[in-house]
């Protein structure tokens, strides 16, 4: 199946390694919300959401 | 973690059986652990070793209890399978990821960046050769399985179901075979078996999805006949047990918030027996699902790989039949929240012993990282369990966070639970002398230390995510007070069927 390239944003979490501190805790990670991700490309999304989402290629315009 | 001398005894033992599979102790020279994570759906506490009901049978997984690390105050994020079943599987908490619910605006593609990876492809790109099957996640994820088996092939035996009325939507079937190979969830678990007996070059980790005892409950008669219809016994149910919660709470009780499904107690109580055959057939699917985690454990104990492998065991929510006039889950109190909850890795000092301390599932992400050495760049919400792995007797008091829809919080801490909802109403139970949650202490003076330090643990912030299942219940959820960022436009339209597949 080709890959669908479905166009909206979402939050996206800072890139950074959590560090597990011996007591078990998780270093807090931070949602970096201000950035956003133009495009998310979903190897297999649920069928319904291929036939609302699929991208839509502009049609060519004929010369 | 390398095979030590136990290891190469067992081998011993079992080396004429697993030559026939090729598998030798030689070829264990994997240093990361396996893992063998086995997920059950919708199976409260109804277990043997959590004693939720006095007469359920899992002398499997009740067994696991013994040889692992038993968690008898373990949570779900989230009381429906497909959020907690995000929170568990990518690591984040539903309210910082806003998925809460059933429905394509909820699901991991609208709410989570590509950052965010799931569990198992986290394994994979730490070199564990990845495989699973049936239900893991509850919205589609293939990336990171470099073998997954999603469907069973074959005919399901034919089943006796026996309709309950009109007004009842809970339906179970008595399968007509001997042989749980006949069934989808026997099959999945051939599947996991069959893996299980592979030559692994590479460290696993193997993901075994049973969907039982999700309804409809079916499982093959001899599950069934272990229970004496005349004799099961009913959860206790005081004919005023809602009268000391808040509205908020009679709305959670009295529907499935985002379903349509409505006055189930009222149905059930009106038609005579029909409790009693609902309670035998959750009590028989639980033990069907119990006897396929016992096949794929005895897979494991005679393979191998059972001195390296870390087994991990986790019902994704509890499961009402009746407490608090409510059936089915999206609850908050603790038989919509409490859940089974194993680990057994090789050597801990924890094996074998029963841990107190509330933990969440919201753990086992950061958990298995930690275990396995795992490199992982993305937000990892919830604690390593792994002190309490090394040291069962450690002061453990990390409060445990759940939540269901927008602004409706719970947190368990030591013998406490506050119920925290939208509206800004709340419950608190002294589950010490309370159990059932009988008597809602949130207006008793005495508690008013012990209710402010549970409130300082509810979120300041989460996501305001609103499905359309969602939209009948508008007056049960809340916009944070410290707004997070306004949701990006997300899907505002019916763009899935779930009704079936709560």
């Amino acid at each position: 199946m080709g890959c669908d390239c479905l166009h909206f944003t979402t939050a996206r979490s800072t890139t950074m390694r959590p560090i597990i501190q011996s007591d078990g805790t998780v270093s807090a990670t931070n949602l970096d919300e201000s950035m956003t991700v133009p495009q998310v490309v979903w190897d297999n999304p649920p069928s319904s959401l291929q036939r609302k989402y699929t991208a839509k290629v502009p049609a060519p315009s004929n010369p | 973690m390398k095979p030590g001398p136990l290891l190469f005894c067992l081998s011993a033992v079992t080396s004429i059986a697993w030559s026939l599979e090729g598998i030798h102790a030689a070829d264990l020279t994997s240093e990361k652990p396996n893992v063998l994570f086995i997920a059950v759906d919708d199976l409260n506490d109804w277990v043997g070793y959590l004693g939720g009901h006095p007469q359920a049978r899992t002398p499997n997984i009740d067994a696991l209890a013994k040889d692992g690390a038993a968690f008898v105050n373990a949570y779900c994020s989230a009381p429906v399978c497909g959020p907690s079943r995000t929170a568990l599987m990518y690591g984040i908490y539903p309210h910082r990821s806003g998925s809460y619910g059933h429905h394509a605006s909820y699901s991991p593609v609208s709410v989570l960046s590509q950052t965010q990876l799931p569990l198992n492809l986290v394994f994979q790109k730490n070199g564990y050769y990845s495989a699973g099957c049936g239900k893991i996640f509850h919205y589609p994820e293939t990336r990171g399985w470099d073998d997954y088996q999603k469907y069973t092939k074959g005919e399901n035996p034919t089943k006796t179901v026996e309709k309950l009325g009109d007004n009842i939507q809970l339906s179970f079937g008595i399968q007509e075979t001997d042989n749980d190979s006949d069934t989808s969830d026997g099959r999945l678990t051939d599947w996991a078996i069959s893996q299980l007996k592979r030559k692994h070059e590479k460290p696993f980790f193997i993901a075994l999805g049973l969907h039982k005892p999700h309804l409809p409950w079916d499982a093959p008669r001899k599950y069934y006949e272990q229970f004496d219809l005349s004799q099961v016994k009913l959860p206790q149910v005081p004919e005023d047990d809602l009268a000391d919660v808040p509205d908020a709470g009679k709305v959670f009780a009295e529907s499935m918030v985002g379903f349509n499904h409505r006055n189930d107690h009222k149905a059930i109580t009106d038609l005579d027996g029909a409790w009693r055959k609902l309670v035998r057939a959750y009590l028989a699917t639980s033990s069907f699902a119990d006897a396929n985690v016992g096949r794929v454990l005895n897979t494991l104990k005679d393979s191998p790989y059972w001195e390296n492998t870390i087994v991990v065991l986790w019902g994704d929510h509890g499961w009402h039949l009746g407490e608090k006039k409510h059936w089915r889950k999206m609850t908050l109190w603790e038989r919509g929240t409490k859940t089974p909850f194993i680990i057994k890795m090789p050597g801990a000092k924890a094996n074998g012993q029963r841990i107190e301390a509330p933990v969440s599932l919201q753990d086992i992400f950061p958990t298995l990282v930690d275990l396995c050495g795992l490199d992982v760049e993305q937000q990892v919400d919830g604690n390593s369990l792994k002190p309490l792995l090394t040291d069962p007797f450690i002061a453990w008091d990390k409060p445990v966070i759940m939540s269901h829809g927008p602004g409706n919080f719970a947190i368990r801490k030591g013998s406490w639970r506050l119920i925290h909802y939208a509206d800004g109403s709340e419950e608190l139970y002294d589950l010490e002398k309370d159990p059932k949650e009988f008597t809602n202490l949130a207006h008793n003076p005495s508690r008013l230390e012990i209710r402010k330090e549970l409130q300082n643990h509810l979120p300041k912030s989460w996501r305001y995510v609103i499905g359309p299942r969602f939209k009948t219940f508008p007056d049960s959820f809340a916009k944070p007070k410290v707004p997070m960022p306004s949701a990006p436009e997300r899907f505002s339209h019916e763009t899935r069927d779930n009704s079936s597949d709560e």
